[in-house]
């Protein structure tokens, strides 16, 4: 048997569409790893007597770390597998509640724009992101591009 | 010895133009294979290397969001904001060509804008980023909002 890849072609998408991930728990040592992955030793991220003293209460995860494992998280729903051709771009990410360590996330994608673009290999998609945690607050938000596969090529 | 004093620049200390170089770094495949453990994210693009060989950057890159987790550590290492930053506000970002497990990025940033809150304890800054390779390639354009503190509210 050979691997068949599990991802939507861009003919497979529509607009308006919607889909869930499944959660993740995002830990202390998620944190820490990512501080030393990045370099971004913002105390906001890995000093907790500073922490305690801001809004958060406590460490707060790196937004773009909470950004990562979304993207995660939406990779293992295999809608993608296969046939990304790249990531175009990001825009308009915000953050917008802190992610601490004991909560659970999850994102909600919903397909805003497909563009065609003329091109016999692939296409335009363009879906917006929310990742919301345990209590249905939306953490963060973004619009991303990226070019997928047309199954006239495979 | 003295307390410990962070070196950030606050508001006014910025100026339409000011610019900043980072420090470079080598993205590893220790990197790649850090960061897609930690994300979940096990594109072949960046996992698997027979794939990557017949696919169009010939060897695994990595990920987009690895190099710019890097970018903002190398932000971070300058000291520019730090202390000072009150919040992220926003990111708009163009993947442009990708990272090769062995180039060395390197961050350059120049502020393009500042823009007062109402609460006028904070200003925004919007710094238009680069991120090179070593051979001056660009491999990300961004621009990136902080809220930063005011040195006199």
């Amino acid at each position: 048997m050979k691997y068949q890849t599990r991802g939507k072609y861009f003919e497979e998408w529509q607009v308006g569409e919607e889909f869930e991930t499944g959660r993740r728990t995002v830990t202390e040592a998620d944190i820490v790893i990512f501080a030393g992955l990045s370099g971004d030793y913002n105390p906001l991220h890995t000093n907790e007597e500073f922490a305690k003293k801001t809004v958060f209460g406590t460490r707060v995860a790196h937004g773009f770390l909470v950004h990562s494992i979304s993207i995660g998280l939406i990779n293992q729903t295999t809608f993608f597998d296969g046939t990304v051709v790249a990531q175009k771009g990001h825009k308009n990410i915000v953050f917008t509640k802190g992610v601490v360590a004991g909560d659970t996330i999850h994102a909600k994608v919903k397909i805003v724009e497909k563009n065609d673009m003329g091109k016999p290999d692939r296409g335009e998609l363009v879906f917006d992101v929310e990742v919301i945690n345990q209590r249905e607050e939306v953490c963060s938000k973004s619009t991303r591009t990226l070019l997928i596969k047309k199954r006239v090529t495979n | 010895m003295g307390k410990y004093e962070p070196a950030g620049k606050y508001f006014e200390d910025l100026e339409v133009g000011d610019e900043y170089v980072t420090m470079a770094r080598t993205v590893t495949l220790s990197d790649i294979e850090r960061y897609c453990n930690l994300a979940g994210d096990f594109n072949p693009l960046y996992t698997d290397e027979e794939f990557a060989k017949t696919d169009v950057y010939g060897t695994r890159i990595a990920p987009e969001f690895l190099v710019h987790s890097i970018s903002t550590g190398q932000v971070n290492q300058t000291r520019l904001f730090e202390g000072t930053t009150f919040a992220f506000v926003g990111l708009d970002i163009e993947f442009v060509n990708p990272v090769k497990p062995g180039d060395t990025i390197i961050t350059k940033g120049k502020l393009v804008e500042k823009k007062e809150t109402e609460k006028t304890r904070r200003g925004i800054v919007n710094f238009y980023v680069e991120v090179l390779n070593q051979r001056d390639e660009v491999i990300s354009k961004s621009n990136r909002y902080i809220m930063l503190q005011r040195r006199n509210p």
